[in-house]
């Protein structure tokens, strides 16, 4: 559990001088110097680095730097895509940050990026419909083949 | 449209399926429709695509699943032709999920078997297909079509258990409009 230390007078009328900008405080002791921001401010921040690491090595092991690009492209846009009624259930695709077009069928779309001569490791098509995970993650499938249960042998 | 018509299953074994030349055991309730597999965006069918057996397991959550040595085998594709687009996580281990379209044969109606002259219907699958890698061992198994699939592909199934058959569809223009509109 953290501690909520409470303000020093001092330090809020500090707060409230500066506007909402940070304010910088040093500890006497180890001549340290920390920023102090609101919650609101911390929680923006801890979002824009958590978009800026990006996913995990792991999760994206094997897809190409290119159609990694453009998924992250997709799911960026995805939630404006969505809110366009006309687009729901199409496809979407991007070559990188740019959109290609929007289509009813990847078919076309496809057609599209090859007459345009997109390199095939550079591109992603996505269908715009909701959906719970970004397209390079990892899906999580049930153990299905007898072989996956080989290191689970049968109970005497 | 009719993609599978009183496709039939048995309750009790029924002879294996030949695949290339290989005897596949088909178990008691398991429903085996045929598919092909091809590289995604084909502007049309290319008759010839090689056709083999899957078995359509609505309790898998994936779309498509098949080993390497079946793609190579029976789809006649190497695993590099296909993009990699993610993975699928499987008992804490990590397999490709590659980038390709599945075609699914029509059977000939109240039959098990695929219907020659029939069209096939290309399935979309955003996520791709699971490629796991080797062979399937210590026996042949069939790959899997998941509910994934035909969820993805808005297809309305049927199973008809009194006379063990099922039927596929994609859904008809009256029903697209009142949903729709709903």
């Amino acid at each position: 559990m953290v501690l909520a230390l409470e303000l020093t007078e001092q330090q809020r009328q500090a707060i409230e001088a500066q506007g909402g900008r940070p304010v910088e405080v040093i500890d006497p002791a180890t001549n340290r110097l920390y920023v102090l921001v609101s919650a609101e401010t911390f929680a923006r921040v801890q979002r824009l680095l958590e978009q800026e690491k990006g996913p995990e090595p792991e999760e994206t092991a094997g897809i190409p730097p290119g159609i990694l690009r453009s998924q992250q492209a997709f799911w960026r846009d995805l939630p404006e895509l969505l809110k366009n009624r006309r687009h729901y259930l199409k496809w979407a695709a991007y070559h990188g940050d740019e959109r290609i077009g929007i289509g009813s069928t990847p078919t076309e779309l496809i057609r599209e990026i090859l007459r345009q001569g997109i390199p095939r490791e550079d591109y992603y098509v996505g269908r715009i419909q909701p959906q719970d995970l970004p397209p390079w993650e990892p899906i999580e499938v049930e153990p299905i083949h007898l072989h996956h249960l080989e290191d689970f042998p049968p109970e005497a | 449209m009719k993609i599978l018509n009183r496709l039939t299953y048995a309750a009790e074994q029924t002879p294996p399926v030949t695949v290339r030349g290989q005897a596949v055991m088909v178990k008691p309730h398991q429903v085996v429709l045929w598919v092909s597999v091809s590289v995604r965006g084909l502007v049309k069918w290319d008759s010839r695509t090689p056709v083999f057996p899957a078995i359509l397991d609505t309790g898998n959550t994936f779309t498509f699943s098949i080993f390497q040595s079946q793609l190579i085998q029976w789809a006649g594709i190497r695993p590099e032709l296909l993009r990699v687009l993610g993975q699928i996580r499987l008992a804490g281990r990590y397999y490709p999920r590659r980038e390709a379209d599945v075609w699914l044969h029509p059977n000939l109606p109240g039959k098990r078997d695929v219907q020659p002259s029939g069209q096939p219907v290309r399935l979309n699958l955003e996520k791709g297909i699971a490629v796991y890698p080797g062979t399937a061992t210590p026996a042949p198994h069939l790959p899997l079509l998941g509910l994934q699939a035909l969820t993805e592909n808005d297809l309305y199934l049927t199973v008809d258990g009194q006379r063990r058959q099922v039927s596929l569809r994609s859904l008809d223009w009256q029903t697209r409009i009142l949903r729709w509109l709903s």
